[in-house]
Order: structure tokens, then sequence, then C-alpha cells
């Protein structure tokens, strides 16, 4: 083997290790083929794997810089890389024999010279203008450099090849000089171009060297082949190789391009999407800037809401848009979300162009990276709909609890009506019945003699009945009173109130004997109190009769005291008492106490006499428990400085 | 008295809470030559009947104090000695008492005079 080989080793072997065994080994097999064939040794062959490998030590121990190296196109680095490969080369002159080559020193110096200079120019010149052009210049130009780019390296390989003998091109050093421009103008085409560089270049060297010209013609026959075939090689590969560099890294290039184009695409659909769901949410969104608080976006359903083009809300704030005071309120309530950083929910009216509305709205504020406040974000619902809905169910409803309390309160109504014509049919029937038996007594025996009492005495009665039914219609007509806001009274001062209560003790006293109630009286004398003495006088006849009547056959009290501010009076018996549920209903119009059908009677009294004691400004209270009597307890204020209507 | 021939020692209860109602029922019926008897609730004319021999006709009001006409009908029904004195209901409450069974007669009130003696004479003559 010769010095020219090893620079074609080393190439074979870095493919070897940079790109795989699949591209690598052909190679390396095709090179040690070659040295076979032309030189019929197999030890020669196997002389270039090893010396390739040898030269490639430094690297096999960092497969991946070794990598590095070729996916970087750097100048420095692609120098690096073939001045190692000299090294081999230095090797060879050293200690000549260690490959048991036949080497000189001058041929191996002029390997490491070629190396040395093809790489620094070829990349030089790969950068230039024209290399940019061919990649991304348009298609006409494209073509024209091509074309000049093929002509020249033609020129070139003539210049080397063609034997000239006056000019001697064909001598070593000079004709390596010009090997740079050939493997440079090889770099600046792409494949097919490329493929085509080599062909007319191997073509003229083959041409050339038959003819005499060139290095290697005065090299004997195989060797000047082999030399040759080297040449055409390193060109060939070395373009390669940068070419390939040049690829990925433009490969790199329009990846990161596309991976650019395909993330805007994304980012731009993304956007899209987010646009396309805000702008299409139904619920009005508004976004404001939290310090200026001006409109920064706004979504269609709120243009809607508003009813103006979101392009004239946009940097605009509330005041520009809102009636005064409720701007205020809505700066405020953004004040207080970017203040407190929570969410807050409120339902509120908004006067729009489309008029009142009324929303529901969430603002939340948004926090730059910072932790300054950003934007405050609104959402509202336009719930108009819903609350008119809302209302008119809450109207339905109490419009249904009035209709029941209506029809409850007319069916209490009712059977009152039906008491009071009962109660009223009581005298009534008296009255017809005394009539009649009047007028009976008058015909039959006129006036006189034994039935002459008689008659008197039913005229008494009637006399009586007719006064029961003046009662009966004073208290209907008080109840009409009170219910509605009329019911008065006529206040006279220092009336003797004991002698007033023992009057009225002394007016129902025949009514207690009959009914078998014993009468314990304890009243203090000479009370003299605010009252109206009508009503006084109606309230407590009116609690001797309950007494009477409900009290039956048991002691009945009354007593009367006084303190400095206010006069009491008790009347109690222990008759058959009240439960305490029903003493709240007492107090009502219309509800009894007791079973009708044992007490007849309107119970209109304990309404009327709380009526009367709460116009003299005092007040009612029951004591009582079932089966044991009750007490009724009258307490109210000696003086009244005022007349006083009560409802 | 040409009335108290025709049916003499005819007795007749009147129970009625309201005085004036029972004097002048009473001063009705005395007229017409019949015996009275009156009592003012329920539980006086369970006691008055016992004293008593069987009247022909109880007049029964329907509500009153201490025994009520309901209760007191059922009371009367339920003893033997008194079962079979026909009672005639003098009463504001026709519609309850017209559906009340126990009585053999019915009075409304406001009493009409005519109809109360043309009831006490079908029964007592």
């Amino acid at each position: 083997m010769d010095n020219q080989s090893l620079p074609l080793a080393a190439i074979g072997l870095s493919l070897l290790l940079t790109r795989g065994p699949k591209k690598g080994l052909p190679i390396l097999a095709s090179l040690a083929l070659m040295e076979w064939v032309f030189k019929r040794s197999l030890i020669e062959g196997i002389q270039v794997a090893a010396s390739g490998i040898i030269a490639w030590i430094p690297f096999l121990s960092n497969p991946e810089r070794t990598q590095q190296l070729f996916q970087k196109r750097r100048a420095t680095q692609w120098l690096l890389f073939y001045s190692l490969l000299a090294v081999p080369l230095g090797v060879e002159c050293v200690s000549p024999g260690l490959f048991s080559l036949e080497l000189r020193v001058d041929a191996a110096l002029q390997a490491s010279l070629e190396m040395l200079l093809i790489v620094p120019i070829a990349v030089l010149l790969h950068n230039t203008k024209a290399s940019g052009l061919i990649r991304s210049g348009k298609h006409q130009t494209k073509n024209r450099t091509r074309f000049f780019t093929l002509l020249l390296g033609a020129m070139i390989a003539l210049a080397i090849f063609i034997p000239i003998p006056d000019i001697p091109y064909h001598q070593w050093p000079t004709a390596f000089l010009l090997f740079p421009p050939l493997v440079a103008s090889a770099m600046l085409l792409d494949p097919p171009y490329h493929a085509a560089h080599l062909l007319a270049v191997s073509l003229i060297a083959t041409i050339g060297n038959k003819l005499g010209g060139g290095p290697f013609h005065s090299v004997p026959p195989p060797f000047q082949s082999i030399l040759l075939h080297a040449l055409l090689l390193t060109v060939s590969w070395s373009t390669w190789l940068l070419n390939s560099a040049e690829n990925e890294s433009l490969n790199i290039e329009k990846n990161l391009e596309q991976l650019v184009h395909s993330r805007t695409y994304e980012l731009k659909s993304s956007q899209r999407l987010l646009d396309t769901v805000f702008e299409n949410i139904p619920d009005m969104i508004f976004v404001k800037d939290a310090n200026t608080l001006q409109f920064e976006r706004l979504n269609r359903a709120g243009e809607r809401l508003i009813g103006i083009p979101r392009e004239s809300m946009i940097g605009k704030s509330d005041a520009d848009y809102f009636p005064a005071e409720q701007a205020e309120a809505f700066t405020l309530a953004d004040h207080e979300v970017i203040r407190t950083g929570k969410m807050s929910e409120i339902e509120e009216p908004i006067q729009t162009r489309n008029g009142e509305r009324w929303l529901r709205t969430k603002k939340f504020p948004i926090y730059a990276a910072d932790g300054k406040p950003q934007f405050v974000i609104g959402i509202s619902e336009d719930i108009t709909e819903k609350r008119q809905a809302h209302q008119d169910r809450l109207r339905l409803i109490q419009e249904e609890v009035a209709r029941k309390e209506a029809e409850k309160n007319l069916t209490i109504k009712n059977e009152f009506l039906t008491l009071a014509a009962h109660e009223l049919r009581t005298p009534v029937s008296a009255l017809k019945l005394g009539a009649e038996l009047s007028l009976k007594l008058i015909k039959n025996k006129a006036a006189t003699g034994s039935r002459y009492h008689e008659l008197e005495k039913i005229l008494r009665m009637v006399q009586a009945e007719a006064a029961r039914l003046q009662r009966l219609n004073e208290n209907l007509l008080d109840v009409a009173r009170i219910q509605s806001d009329q019911f008065q009274i006529s206040i006279q001062n220092k009336v003797n109130l004991s002698t007033l209560i023992l009057g009225c003790i002394d007016r129902a006293k025949a009514l207690l004997e009959e009914a078998g109630c014993t009468l314990s009286v304890h009243v203090e004398p000479g009370i003299l109190a605010s009252v109206d003495s009508d009503r006084m006088t109606q309230m407590t006849l009116n609690l001797l009769q309950n007494a009477a009547k409900f009290g039956r056959g048991t002691p009945v009290t009354v007593q009367l005291s006084s303190d400095k501010t206010h006069w009491t009076l008790i009347i109690a018996d222990q008759g058959i008492g009240i439960d305490p549920e029903t003493v709240s209903h007492l107090l009502r119009p219309f509800e009894r106490r007791a079973s009708y059908r044992n007490f007849p009677g309107l119970g209109l009294g304990l309404y009327i006499n709380r009526a009367i004691i709460q116009a003299h400004q005092g007040v009612l209270q029951i004591e009582s428990q079932p089966g044991h009597g009750a007490r009724f307890i009258l307490k109210a204020p000696i003086e009244i400085r005022s007349l006083i209507e009560v409802a | 008295m040409a009335n108290s021939a025709k049916a003499p020692c005819q007795t007749i209860l009147v129970v009625e809470d309201d005085a004036s109602i029972r004097m002048t029922l009473r001063l009705a019926l005395e007229m017409e030559g019949y015996t009275v008897c009156t009592a003012s609730h329920g539980q006086e004319a369970l006691t008055q009947l016992s004293q008593m021999s069987a009247p022909c006709l109880i007049l029964l009001d329907l509500m009153m104090p201490i025994m009520n006409g309901w209760e007191f009908i059922k009371a009367l029904r339920a003893n033997a000695h008194f079962a079979p004195i026909p009672v005639a209901l003098v009463t504001a409450y026709s519609e309850e008492a017209a559906h009340f069974e126990g009585s053999q007669a019915l009075v409304k009130k406001p009493i009409d005079l005519e109809i109360l003696l043309q009831v006490v004479r079908r029964f007592c003559g």
C-alpha cells in the first residue's frame, strides 16, 4: 500500500464510525478490494483497513465527539479532522517500515499538504454566495449557476490533466493547488449535478492521463490508475460528506422551520379555538385592564346584551356607557375584587340600549407573573327572564296563599255568620213568641184580671230581649269597627273605678247566683282613673258573664287594686279553664274556646275586651289551665293624657 | 177556660236554657191548659223526669250548657222508663236536627206559636 490510500481508508473508517456499518463497511471493503485487485496482494488490502483503524484511534475512544464533528460544519473542526489524517503519514515518515510500506518522504508531505490545502479552501468556498444562490435562489439563477459551476470544474480538470508541454501543470505541487477549487466547485452542486461533475472530471482525468498529462502519468501504470481513482474518490467523498453535513443542517433548519410553522399553526388554531369559544359563550364575558378599568375585550354575547358595538367599547370604561351612579358601583366592585383577590358574585340590574336587564355577574382578578393585578374578568348571565319567571312563580304562590287565607277567613266568617244568625234567632224567637202570646191574651180575655200580670211579665221579657238584641248588635258593630281600624273610646279623667266595678258586680250578681257561683270581691276603694266608663262597664260585665257561663257552680273572685301608676282588675273563675293552645286563638275574632253546643254565644267578648283595654293603653293577660279555671288580668295606666284611638 | 177541659192533666216538659223563651213557652202552654214543667239544661231535665210522672211530650232545645240536647236524648233513650216519651226538638239548628234520630217532631226557631201548638196537640191531644 502506498501513502495515497491512507486518506481514503480514513474516510471509509470515519464513515463506518459515524454513519454506521451500513454505509462505512462497503466503502472500506471496496477500498481493500481495489488495493488487492490492482496490487495482487491481499495483505496490502488488509493493511489499508488496518491503517485506517490506526488513524482513527483517537476518535474511537469518543464516538460521540466524532459524530458532533460531522454534524457541525465549522471550518476549524474540518481542519482538525483533515490534519489528523496527516498523523499516520507523519508516523510513516518518522519510522519507515512500520506498516511495511515503501514510503517516500516527499509523497507523505505532499499528501499532508494536499489535505491541509483542500479543506479550508473548500469550506471557505462552500460558504460563498454561490452556494447560497444554488440552495435558495430562483430557479433560473440556480440553473445558470449550476452550469457555470460544472464548466468551472471541467476547466480545472482540463487544466490539471491536459498535457501542455510548455506549462508544468503536470508536476505534483502545482497540480495539487488546483484540486481545492475542483473540490469546492463540486461541493456547490446538489447530488445529480455533483455526479455529473465527477463524471466529467474523471473522464477528463482518465483521458488526460492516457495522453500523458496530469500528475500521475510518470507513475507506473497500475499505480497511475489507483492514484487517479484515489484522487477522484477523495474529491467525491469529501464533497459528499460536506454536502451531507450541509444537508443535515439544512434538514435541521428545514425541520425547525417546519416545526415553527406547525407550532405557529397549532398556536393559531388553538388561539382560534379559544376565540371561537370566547365568542360563542352565551353569557357576556368582559376583560378589563386592572389598572385603568378600561375594556380590553368583550364577547359577542356582551355586545348584544349591552347593545353597543364593541369596537367602540374597547379602551373605554364603565363611566362612558352607564349612568354615573351605576358606573361608580361597577368601579367600586372592580376595586373590591382586585383588593381582595376573591371572586364576587352579584345580581343587579343594568341599563342597556335595549332597556333594563338583570345580570348575575361573577368578577375575579387575574394577576401577572409578578403578582400585580393585570385583568378583571367578568362573566355575566342575563337572568332577566329567569328572574321574571321566578317572581311570577313567587307571586303565584303568594296569590295562592292569600287565596287560601281568604278562603279560610271566609269559612271562619261563614261559620261566624251562621252562629250569629242563630244567636240572633233566640231573642227574636222570644220576641215573636211574646208578641203572639200578648196578642192572644188581649184577644181572648183582654188584659184583665189574673192574665194582666202575665201580660206584664211577657212585655218585660220582650223589653229584655230587645235589649239583648241591641247588645248583640253593638258587639257586632264593635268587631266591625276594630277590624276596620275605627274603634274609638272616649276617656274621662278621674272616673271612680272602684264604684264602677262594684256597680258591675251588682248588675251581674243575679246571673252569677243563678249560675251557682259564690262571689268573693276585693275592691280597693277610691281608685280614680282615666277610663271610658261605658266601655269599662261593658268589659267588666262581659268578663263576669263569662265567669258565670264557663265557671258555673264554682267560686268567682273579683279583685281591683292599684299602685302609683297602674290599676289592676282580676276576674277569676274555677271552671273549665282554657288549654294553652286555645289561649292564642282566643283573642282572634270569631273563635271560641268552648263547644258551641254547650256554651252558646258569639265568642266576640274577649276580642272586644282586648281592644278596649288596649285603647286604655293597657294589657289583657289570661292565665289558665284546662279544668282549673281561668284568670283574666287587666292592667292599664291610671292616667292617660291623650285620647287614644286603637285598632 | 175552654181549652183546659179538652186535655186535662197532660204534662209537658220544656227543656230550654234561655229564660225568656222558657217563660214564654210555659205561659203559652199553660194558656192552652197544659201542665208545664221546665228545666234549663239536660241534666236538670233528667232530674225532673225522675221526680214526676212521665210527661206526654218533651220540648227540647239543643244548645244548652252542662248537658246539651243531643246528650240528653242519648241518656233519655238509654233509660227504659223514659225511652217511650216523645221528644219535639225546638231549635234553630234545623239541618242538624233533621238528621238527628230519636226525636219525633221538630219546631224551628223563631218559634211560630200555632205550629208549636199543633205539634203539642198531636202528642198530647
